[in-house]
């Protein structure tokens, strides 16, 4: 892996701290050069200080964001694992019976259409009658179209 | 003075920095193993720009997300074009953000707290 020199980052606030320590190392303990450097090395921490707390406040909201990005992916997870589960259950065969309709299930039980898909979806069913089926059962019900 | 082109990767952003007109443009996310390595030349490239001419600059930000260590070298580059504002220059800066992205206009308002820069946050 890469190794960050993290100096670099702080390039130009640590060649203040670099300068101070040459000086010491050259024995350059002037009044002047002194002041010199403790100005520079507070003007420096100044500027440090602001970047460091602007820097922080930068990660902070994208800590936010990556934590936010992280819960819509599970909730996502979630939703399409509900899907792919409802998918799995209505996909591939069904035994049907012919005359009644009724499918046969895992079990080797004889449904009602009705039942079968709604224990394995969030389908519900509401019952009435279709035209045809009106005709059919409820002849007395029905207006004769011939006769009009 | 040439133009910086550096195309956009999986973790870098594009530039498009435009001596010409004072374009300055980066668009993308940035979250490189080596900030300081990605921003060097772009850093390099104003230094030089700011020494060379005169002319307003006007630095075009889109940036959906940005590491920890992206978000200093950015700074620096503020504070670099913050300096060329103090010299009399003309800078501006644009702020793009999607408008349901709260966290990314955050992150320029933060940016440009306590700046002289002027910060202009306009929705996308």
């Amino acid at each position: 892996m890469y190794e960050i020199n993290h100096y670099e980052l702080f390039a130009k606030e640590h060649k203040v701290l670099v300068n101070a320590k040459k000086s010491l190392e050259t024995n350059n303990l002037s009044f002047d050069t002194l002041l010199d450097s403790y100005s520079s090395l507070v003007i420096n921490f100044e500027c440090l200080l602001n970047s460091f707390i602007k820097v922080l406040k930068v990660s902070d909201i994208n800590e936010r964001k990556l934590y936010h990005a992280k819960e819509l992916i599970n909730k996502q997870k979630e939703e399409l694992e509900i899907i792919i589960a409802n998918n799995k259950l209505l996909h591939g065969m069904l035994p049907i019976c012919a005359s009644c309709k009724k499918i046969r299930d895992d079990d080797g039980y004889w449904r009602q259409v009705e039942t079968y898909i709604s224990k394995r979806t969030d389908t519900k069913f509401s019952h009435s009658i279709c035209p045809d089926c009106m005709k059919k059962i409820y002849p007395e019900f029905t207006e004769d179209e011939d006769c009009n | 003075m040439d133009n910086l082109r550096i195309a956009k990767t999986k973790y870098t952003a594009d530039v498009h920095f435009d001596a010409e007109s004072g374009i300055l443009e980066i668009e993308g996310s940035s979250y490189p193993e080596n900030a300081f390595e990605y921003f060097q030349p772009l850093a390099r490239w104003i230094r030089i720009y700011i020494t060379e001419t005169e002319k307003p600059i006007i630095f075009n930000l889109r940036l959906q997300y940005m590491n920890t260590s992206s978000s200093k070298c950015l700074l620096d580059i503020l504070y670099t074009l913050e300096e060329h504002l103090k010299a009399g220059r003309d800078v501006e800066i644009n702020w793009y953000y999607q408008e349901d992205d709260e966290d990314s206009l955050e992150t320029g308002e933060e940016l440009s707290y306590d700046m002289e820069l002027k910060f202009n946050f306009i929705p996308n």
